[in-house]
């Protein structure tokens, strides 16, 4: 009788061994009661692991984990998880200069690299700011509320409870909107502080398909500002 | 562009989220525990969403994932005060069974298994994962983790042969 290796055996029980081989340690199989008994060992061990990995299954996934890997933050509530969401700016940045790049670009730059900074190690909750592009900061600083250019639309003018400055604007691009709201810090930098992209088919969307809860959460202790009140607020030069 | 790079990282996490199930295990299979795997899982999906610039389109995306979640595991990187109080998996309701001595009883065998997992190499873990959790050939598994089909069974066999001493 053939001498029958353990990693024969094995491979026989992963189900890994044809033809001549397998014929041979089905033989073997017949005729020696050690090598059955290690065989149902063999069996025995891939059920115990099946069960144990199965249970597994059934312990629902946290949600902070899903959180992450939906479209928004992982602060958002269902409602919301189509946004991404930045707090207020702990970081300032210059000013940038009028550059011919298109906002999309700079949106999108934005919203991605919120996603991976919101993402980091360190101290949770804390996130950089983005600045808006070029042309959009142009457009918030002078445009009337209502104004369309390039694709882009400032929507509403808001005073936030320490009287800053911010204004939602849409970017209408192929396949959908983006919405955002941007506010201007003590150096006149414009901050993106909301941002709700463009969701894929498989996304996690709310069954309302609405995506604009989170501009209007944000703005929701703001100030509405009139036509004639955000004049105010806008710059001449 | 902004739809572009958008869509990008939707698609990114949504592939993702496909695995998901499978890299919670594969988690699990290291750490001996659920609540130490969640917390590898989650430290493994942050950093994969931190460097999804990185991810190389052409390689297979369980893969990449599964090397996060081993480096980060050999690593040490694991934060188990990040979630608070966590309710240990073997206290967990699974429903198996309606007998109360039969689910402890699984409940104590679910704890031996993954704890005598947890305790081989990461080499073997990772073998053992493959093929007798995920129910891959030892040629897909050699593909995947980018070794010799001798080396996985090799691996594979000293992985029984301790999983079979500790369980039985």
């Amino acid at each position: 009788m053939a001498k029958i290796s353990s990693e024969t055996l094995m491979a026989y029980a992963d189900g890994e061994l044809h033809g001549g081989d397998k014929i041979l340690v089905e033989e073997a199989l017949k005729k020696d009661a050690d090598l059955r008994d290690q065989l149902s060992r063999h069996y025995a061990l891939k059920a115990e692991l099946a069960m144990a990995f199965k249970e597994i299954d059934e312990v629902p996934m946290p949600a902070d984990i899903l959180g992450m890997l939906q479209e928004d933050s992982p602060q958002s509530s269902p409602k919301d998880n189509t946004v991404v969401s930045l707090t207020p700016p702990p970081v300032v940045h210059t000013r940038p200069s009028w550059q011919p790049a298109a906002l999309a670009a700079s949106v999108a730059v934005a919203f991605l690299a919120g996603m991976m900074v919101d993402g980091d190690g360190g101290d949770r909750g804390q996130k950089a700011a983005f600045t808006v592009s070029a042309d959009l900061g142009t457009m918030l600083d002078h445009a009337a509320s209502g104004t369309e250019a390039g694709g882009y639309k400032v929507e509403a003018s808001f005073l936030d409870v320490v009287g800053t400055f911010c204004r939602s604007f849409t970017a209408a691009k192929t396949g959908g909107e983006q919405q955002g709201l941007s506010c201007r810090n003590a150096q006149g930098v414009w901050t993106l502080s909301v941002l709700t992209p463009t969701l894929p088919a498989k996304a996690y969307l709310p069954a309302s398909g609405d995506t604009g809860g989170l501009i209007e959460q944000s703005t929701a202790a703001m100030r509405k500002l009139s036509i004639s009140d955000e004049r105010d607020y806008l710059s001449s030069d | 562009m902004l739809d572009n790079l958008g869509a990008k990282m939707a698609s990114f996490k949504n592939d993702i989220v496909e695995i998901l199930p499978m890299l919670r295990k594969f988690a699990v299979s290291l750490t001996g525990n659920l609540s130490d795997g969640d917390d590898l899982l989650h430290d493994a999906v942050e950093r994969a969403i931190m460097r999804c610039e990185t991810f190389d389109s052409g390689r297979k995306l369980e893969c990449w994932m599964f090397s996060i979640i081993k480096n980060l595991w050999i690593d040490g990187i694991r934060t188990k005060t990040r979630r608070g109080t966590t309710v240990e998996y073997t206290d967990r309701d699974t429903n198996l069974s309606i007998d109360g001595r039969e689910i402890t009883e699984q409940k104590l065998m679910t704890q031996k298994v993954l704890k005598a997992m947890s305790e081989l190499p990461t080499t073997q873990n990772q073998v053992t994962f493959q093929v007798l959790i995920e129910g891959k050939s030892y040629k897909e598994t050699a593909l995947e983790l980018n070794m010799p089909i001798g080396t996985v069974m090799s691996n594979l066999s000293r992985a029984r042969k301790a999983l079979i001493e500790k369980l039985y």
